[in-house]
């Protein structure tokens, strides 16, 4: 942004804010911080600005960053679900493009502040991840960098294998402290536990307090960021709809008409291997606009994920429009084999249940009588890639100190990959 | 409305600091796959460049994730059933070779870092040494060696000779009856020369066998062996010697160049080039003045009528050495006659051991190449060259 462009911004903010609200968009106080780019690559790579400090979030703060030197860069809005919330502007973005992010985040907030799955998560994480960063700190003085990064590379491993259905069939949150003991879980028939990390931070035989403290840390950051990751078509699709609606509403002179034509292009540009939730997120809105009108709009945005949205909305108007299909694999060839959207909206919706991990319970906490665990992926015609379960096991036995076991279906065969500290091995069951 | 700001940021090194732990971690994969590396053709063949680029398993936290190769997906674009969008490599990514688009392979796991070679060489090699080195008196050998040598009225401030500087001082003023002062002119320098030094000077007698026996593999795994051994002497040491000798029925010495790219065949008499080295080390190497390390590569492979000859040539070698060493490619794990002949060697100076694939290059090199050889190997040319020698 040139110098005399910060007073354009902030005209534009209040215009943008104003006709949003009359529009019907209802987002929180909003902060908005205009920063270098090694900042906002900074806070894109923790995924948040008060983080705790991790390698891996260097790796992606590194990746940003050379995509930005070498021309790249697609980062257009980082926002942060928060009341105040946070969003952050390149302060090297032309005045237009800050202009459209803002336009973009707005709806956004809205849809973090109205949409049910984000009901139940705090607002004030910024505060809560600074206090986290600060007690993490600690623990590096204290146990030392090394053990800390241990506990973390392995938790983090394992963070999507979390129950978020708690928070709606509990009135409170489980505490590590008021769980019932192993015996008593075991009365109350089969264990199915899907929320590994709590199970193991309250059940591991071997992890120490201030590791406890970290699994279960990572585990309330994963609720904290489950909503994004189970709305991420609709919610881009949201705020793609209403950024296009609100900037063709603003005066643009020619140039700026033209770049911002190009900007939307580039963010809503399709691909060839998998989907632009942008894209196919805003073909949906429209189509619902068009059908049902904006009182629709705004009932939809507010019930529905990811799995409803495509279940009940995708048809194939938009499958046509956005020119969807499945591939498979044939031979040595990726080729186009569906284009029929009955068969397209099943497989999305199969994708995105679960956020689009793969489901794993705990099923035995004393596995082979050596106090082993089990987990047992639920197993829904998705085959899990064995590298992977070979370099994740090792992760849950740091965190569980005995052998860990996993069984799956590889080839319409059930096995189990069981690694004792030592090896993986695996063996047909 | 909502607030603006603008707040300078200059002090967040966050950032920087997560990404410099991250380098770390790369810097220490590479270390820990170094058995990986020493292998790679890419590395061996890489005289000459400053830097070459090592695939490094990713720094990622693992997940268990869906197998991609064999899952449907979801893609945008035109084309009719049937149509095909893209190549599926070994791992079932999909994609261009070489350029990663915007989110088209998910999670690639392999992560290139850009390293020196002399990173990757003060790694590989920081565990290896010249066994027994002693201080020779070898004539063609001379280092420079920098040695305070005189004192000087002027020089660097960093070299002031502060005894000699008080002692001026002090003359001085009890000559002129003062107080004690130290003064410009009171300073004196300490200041050096480079004086030549004996080095202790050493010489590898490279030795491979070139015969009909010695299939691909074999020869690939005895190049490299040299190949590394060459670079770890070139990179600890400022001189040392290197003869190249190769047999098959006759032994005869070649070039450094020839060495490398020798292609022969015919009969095996292990004798003749171990005769040879002798030979050569009587007429140019005398004992007093030299550290003498004959090498000596082989499969294995011997005339039977040559054995006894062979040990009674590597018996005499040994006596002459201050390490001898015997590494035998044994890709399929036989039991070779001349292992067996060899490992009845019981010479404080011998050391034998094999290498059955090139994983185990770095294990044999650290076990001719350090100061005492791994226990377990000595003797014992039927076990890999893995477990015990790397110990």
């Amino acid at each position: 942004m040139k110098p005399g462009d910060v007073a354009r911004l902030e005209q534009s903010i209040e215009w943008l804010e104003r006709r949003a609200r009359e529009l019907g968009l209802d987002f929180f106080d909003m902060r908005y911080e205009i920063c270098p780019p090694d900042v906002v690559y900074t806070i894109a790579g923790f995924g948040m600005p008060t983080r705790y400090s991790h390698w891996s979030f260097g790796k992606h703060y590194e990746r940003q960053k050379l995509e930005f030197d070498l021309g790249l860069s697609r980062i257009y809005e980082l926002v942060v679900n928060n009341d105040p919330c946070y969003a952050f502007l390149l302060d090297t973005n032309t005045v237009l493009q800050n202009e459209m992010i803002v336009a973009h985040v707005l709806a956004h907030s809205d849809f973090f502040k109205n949409n049910a799955r984000f009901r139940h998560t705090p607002r004030q994480m910024v505060e809560t991840m600074a206090a986290t960063a600060e007690r993490f700190r600690r623990y590096e003085e204290r146990y030392g960098m090394e053990r800390v990064e241990e506990v973390l590379d392995a938790a983090l491993s394992i963070q999507e294998h979390i129950d978020p259905s708690w928070r709606s069939r509990h009135t409170r949150e489980p505490s590590l402290h008021a769980v019932p003991s192993l015996a008593a879980l075991s009365r109350g028939g089969p264990l199915a536990e899907k929320d590994l990390l709590l199970f193991v931070a309250a059940y591991s035989p071997v992890l120490e307090d201030w590791e406890r403290d970290i699994v279960a840390t990572v585990r309330e950051e994963m609720l904290y960021f489950w909503p994004q990751l189970e709305t991420k078509i609709m919610n881009e699709g949201w705020a793609t709809y209403w950024h296009t609606r609100l900037m063709r509403e603003m005066d643009l002179s020619e140039d700026d008409a033209i770049e911002f034509a190009q900007l939307t292009a580039n963010v809503t540009q399709p691909n060839r291997f998998t989907l632009n939730p942008y894209n196919v997120g805003y073909a949906i809105w429209r189509d619902i606009e068009r059908r049902s009108g904006v009182e629709k709009m705004f009932e939809v945005r507010e019930c529905e994920s990811d799995t409803g949205f495509l279940r009940n909305y995708l048809n194939q108007d938009i499958v046509d429009e956005c020119q969807l299909y499945i591939y498979d694999r044939r031979g040595l060839e990726w080729v186009i084999v569906e284009r029929d959207y009955r068969v397209i909206r099943d497989l999305l919706v199969q994708q995105r249940t679960n956020a689009g991990f793969p489901t794993l319970r705990v099923t035995d906490a004393d596995w082979n009588r050596q106090g082993g665990l089990c987990l047992t992926h639920a197993f829904e015609g998705q085959e899990l890639d064995i590298q992977s379960i070979e370099r994740t096991l090792p992760r849950v036995h740091r965190l569980w100190g005995r052998p860990v076991v996993l069984r799956t279906v590889l080839s319409g065969r059930e096995v189990e990959f069981v690694y004792d500290g030592d090896k993986v091995e695996r063996r047909a069951m | 409305m909502g607030i603006l700001s603008h707040d300078d940021w200059s002090l967040d090194r966050r950032g920087e600091r997560a990404k410099a732990r991250h380098r770390e971690k790369v810097r220490q994969a590479i270390r820990e796959n170094l058995r990986d590396i020493i292998t790679d053709q890419g590395v061996i063949v890489s005289d000459g460049k400053k830097t070459i680029r090592i695939p490094v398993q990713s720094l990622d936290e693992p997940h268990f994730i869906y197998d991609f190769g064999r899952n449907r997906h979801i893609g945008q674009g035109a084309g009719q059933k049937g149509e095909a969008i893209g190549k599926a490599y070994g791992d079932g990514q999909p994609g261009a070779a070489g350029g990663e688009g915007a989110g088209t392979a998910p999670g690639s796991r392999i992560l290139e870092v850009e390293v020196t070679i002399e990173e990757v060489e003060a790694a590989l090699f920081a565990e290896l040494r010249l066994p027994n080195l002693r201080d020779k008196h070898t004539p063609r050998h001379w280092v420079e060696q920098p040695e305070f040598t005189d004192v000087r009225q002027r020089g660097i401030r960093a070299n002031i000779d502060r005894r000699l500087t008080l002692k001026q001082a002090l003359l001085r003023s009890r000559m002129h009856g003062q107080p004690l002062r130290i003064t410009e002119e009171d300073l004196r320098f300490k200041t050096w020369e480079d004086t030549p030094r004996q080095n202790a000077g050493a010489v590898v007698i490279a030795m491979m066998d070139v015969s009909g026996s010695m299939g691909m593999t074999e020869k690939y795994l005895a190049r490299s062996f040299f190949h590394w051994m060459e670079r770890f002497l070139e990179h600890h040491y400022q001189h040392v010697e290197v003869r190249y000798l190769v047999h098959h029925v006759e032994a005869y010495e070649t070039s450094k160049d020839a060495f490398y790219s020798t292609r022969e065949s015919g009969g095996t008499l292990c004798s003749s080039v171990l005769r040879l080295a002798l030979e050569i080390i009587r007429r140019d190497y005398p004992q007093d003045a030299w550290n003498i390390y004959p090498m000596y590569v082989g499969d294995g492979d011997n005339l039977f009528s040559d054995n006894d000859l062979a040990l009674a040539k590597m018996r005499e070698l040994c006596d002459l050495s201050a390490m001898s060493g015997y590494l035998e490619v044994n890709p399929y794990h036989r039991v070779t006659s001349l292992s067996r002949v060899f490992a009845s060697l019981l010479h404080p100076a011998f050391r034998q051991t094999s290498v059955a694939d090139r994983r185990q290059i770095l294990d044999a090199l650290k076990h001719f190449f350090s100061e005492r050889p791994a226990a377990a190997a000595t003797g014992d040319s039927a076990a890999p060259a893995n477990g015990g020698m790397a110990g």
